[in-house]
């Protein structure tokens, strides 16, 4: 679902562009499971060990230390797939806020 | 950076991009281009062509109107790394004072003051907005284009505020803010 449809938009000039941001970080080229990084995009918790990192990031990146991903390397987890894990999740915190706000532009963007 | 794969693992041409930095434009590459420039498509190359879009692209808002939007957001989020680069940005296309994201109120026009506490409240507090939260502005005469591209500017910068704190960003050192400002202003964010 891209930003614009959701908010019942045609004329949203950002919608392409947001859409191919999703494609990529939600497409075929990953680590983890498409389906993992699509959950994360649309701000919904991830599957197991990686969940404790998604939330935090989504709730309270500040609270990230090295140690934080030392624990989830020490649980066999590659730096690609945290890599992939925060970039999914800090997108899926813009995408709950762009949902809100959409949510409330009255359908007359004109461009 | 906290993932070593963040230190090294962007490519021939980035790496020799980052370490010329200095030489070409006076300051050490800000780590948010780290985290733009690994695995560049999946992330970064297409985050950077909407970053481009809406901080430099056709907009009611001024570049500096927008850059103060990106400053305030991401002061709302605390995170010191985006919020001083780009309050040194809005600082130097408005004109004034920009600090932490904030302003002398005084000095913006009424549509910016009365977008702001709307910005505030999509930042921290996604899940509650509603159209009360909009009036103000659109009584300021907001449009609807307007108010589009501040959402925008709200939601890339809570993804930027997670991306840069949560990979352990390092501050950029103060004596280079305004250098980097004018890189920002000059060549925009599609590098």
């Amino acid at each position: 679902m891209t930003p614009a449809k959701w908010a019942g938009m045609s004329s949203d000039p950002h919608n392409a562009l947001m859409q191919q941001l999703l494609d990529a970080v939600g497409g075929p080229e990953g680590t983890l499971p498409i389906e993992q990084r699509r959950a994360l995009l649309s701000g919904q918790a991830a599957a197991g060990a990686l969940q404790w990192l998604a939330a935090k990031v989504l709730e309270n990146p500040r609270s990230i230390t090295e140690d934080t991903f030392d624990q989830l390397r020490a649980r066999g987890v590659s730096e690609d797939a945290l890599y992939e894990v925060v970039c999914a999740a800090a997108i899926g915190a813009g995408w709950i806020r762009l949902v809100a706000g959409l949510a409330l532009v009255e359908k007359k963007v004109s461009r | 950076m906290r993932l070593a794969v963040l230190n090294g693992g962007q490519g021939v041409k980035r790496l020799l991009m980052l370490r010329l930095a200095p030489l070409v434009f006076g300051l050490h590459a800000p780590d948010v281009l780290r985290i733009l420039w690994y695995r560049e498509k999946f992330m970064g190359r297409p985050l950077n062509r909407l970053t481009e879009q809406l901080l430099r692209g056709t907009s009611e808002w001024s570049v500096g109107e927008r850059e103060l939007f990106a400053a305030f957001v991401s002061s709302k989020n605390r995170c010191r790394f985006c919020a001083e680069a780009h309050s040194a940005t809005a600082a130097a296309a408005l004109g004034i004072p920009v600090v932490d994201g904030k302003i002398d109120e005084s000095k913006v026009s009424e549509k910016v003051r009365a977008m702001l506490p709307f910005l505030e409240r999509l930042t921290t507090a996604p899940l509650e907005v509603n159209a009360r939260d909009l009036a103000p502005a659109r009584k300021a005469g907001v449009s609807e284009d307007a108010i589009l591209d501040a959402v925008y500017i709200c939601a890339v910068f809570c993804m930027f505020n997670r991306l840069t704190e949560s990979f352990g960003a390092e501050l950029v050192a103060e004596a280079d803010l305004p250098k980097l400002a004018k890189v920002l202003l000059t060549k925009g964010y599609d590098t």
